[in-house]
């Protein structure tokens, strides 16, 4: 038996099924070789220093602990889920931003067509390729549809055509930033 | 570290009744295997104070996916792969702070070194000297197991610190049985290379008796 073969039986030799083949194993080789034998000697002194590791004690309390800990935990789960969510504060202040911005960009728009005095569909006309106003998809019926929609869809197809026919020729739109009436906002 | 059938019937039952929403058989179940998740659990991270929060998350994180558990494996063995897991992220949080081992073997709070040594000897049958060397050797084997990689050291405390098999410990970590053999080779491997010079020189004094 080679050296390495025997070196690798040692850590079965405490496993019952292969306990006489390690013990003829240990027999024949040890015999031959003393640095293997010496080998498996060390490698058993190694394994009863780690099995004779006395166990510490659990500190005291433990169980209490661990059970004050569960029945918090069961507390705050118990909790109504959208207090739960808006407990956080950073979560409110996302929220209130959010409803703060959508708000302003209604006043926004619906001041400039105030001023402006103008249709909505003007209003697309002057916005440059940096900020077209896309459409999504538009029903078929020409003579149904409103004036507004018709100018929307003309320019939903010219923007599509120049700047981003990924994302529009394919209606719904699939990017992600929607703006005033469901339409999106290339910028 | 093995369960008599008795035990492993009750055992299942208290499984069962926790899952339903028992605390009272879940508390049960905290005090049969905290000696034994704390115990692993210290082995891994080398701190008393992190073994402790870290032990206590792993019951709680039993409890919160207990309705998960479908009894596959062993409830110990689900046990001991929660605490594996914590242990691990704790150890590799440690070492990135670069925060050293702390011995087991040092005085609790409130219990003076002599005290200690007092109660070992006491315990032991034997003289505080000779009380004294097995400590010290043990600390030695505490900080050569501390020493092995995230990937040795689980296999050796699993296997020959908590008593596993092979099979629960594969489980446990989720390999093969024969990747358990090769690493507890070589983990043993590196502590003997590492505890030489200790098993050269000094008598192995093994439950307080000598071995030749």
């Amino acid at each position: 038996m080679r050296c390495s073969k025997f070196r690798r039986l040692v850590v079965l030799a405490e496993e019952t099924e292969i306990r006489l083949r390690w013990e003829i194993a240990l027999r024949e080789h040890g015999e031959e070789c003393p640095d293997c034998r010496q080998f498996a000697e060390e490698m058993e002194a190694v394994r009863r220093l780690l099995v004779v590791q006395r166990p510490a004690a659990v500190p005291a309390g433990f169980t209490r602990e661990v059970m004050a800990r569960v029945r918090e935990s069961r507390r705050r789960s118990a909790r109504p889920r959208m207090s739960r969510y808006l407990r956080r504060p950073a979560r409110r202040g996302a929220l209130a931003y959010g409803l703060a911005t959508a708000a302003l960009v209604v006043v926004l728009v619906g001041a400039t067509l105030l001023l402006r005095g103008g249709s909505f569909g003007e209003l697309l006309g002057t916005a440059g390729p940096g900020a077209a106003v896309v459409a999504h998809s538009l029903p078929s019926g020409g003579e149904a549809v409103p004036e507004l929609l018709q100018q929307l869809a003309l320019a939903h197809r010219e923007h599509a055509a120049d700047h981003c026919f990924t994302h529009c020729c394919v209606p719904p739109c699939a990017c992600a930033k929607v703006g005033v009436g469901g339409l999106c906002v290339h910028g | 570290m093995s369960t008599a059938p008795a035990d492993r019937d009750n055992l299942a039952d208290l499984v069962e009744k926790a899952k339903a929403g028992d605390l009272g058989a879940f508390e049960q179940l905290v005090a049969h295997y905290q000696d034994r998740v704390y115990n692993y659990v210290l082995r891994m991270v080398h701190d008393p104070v992190e073994a402790q929060d870290v032990a206590q998350e792993t019951f709680l994180r039993a409890y919160q996916g207990l309705p998960r558990f479908r009894g596959a494996a062993s409830f110990q063995t689900w046990l001991y792969r929660i605490a594996s897991n914590l242990a691990i992220d704790a150890a590799r949080s440690r070492k990135r702070r670069g925060l050293g081992l702390v011995s087991i073997d040092e005085p609790l709070e409130g219990q003076d070194e002599e005290e200690m040594g007092r109660d070992l000897a006491d315990e032991s049958g034997h003289g505080p000297l000779d009380e004294a060397m097995r400590q010290e050797l043990q600390r030695e084997v505490w900080r050569a197991v501390g020493e092995l990689s995230d990937r040795l050291r689980p296999v050796v405390v699993l296997s020959d610190l908590q008593g596993l098999s092979y099979q629960e410990v594969a489980d446990i970590l989720g390999c093969p049985v024969g990747t358990v053999k090769s690493r507890l080779f070589n983990a043993r491997n590196q502590l003997r290379e590492k505890l030489r010079d200790r098993l050269a020189t000094e008598p192995m004094v093994v439950g307080g008796t000598e071995s030749s």
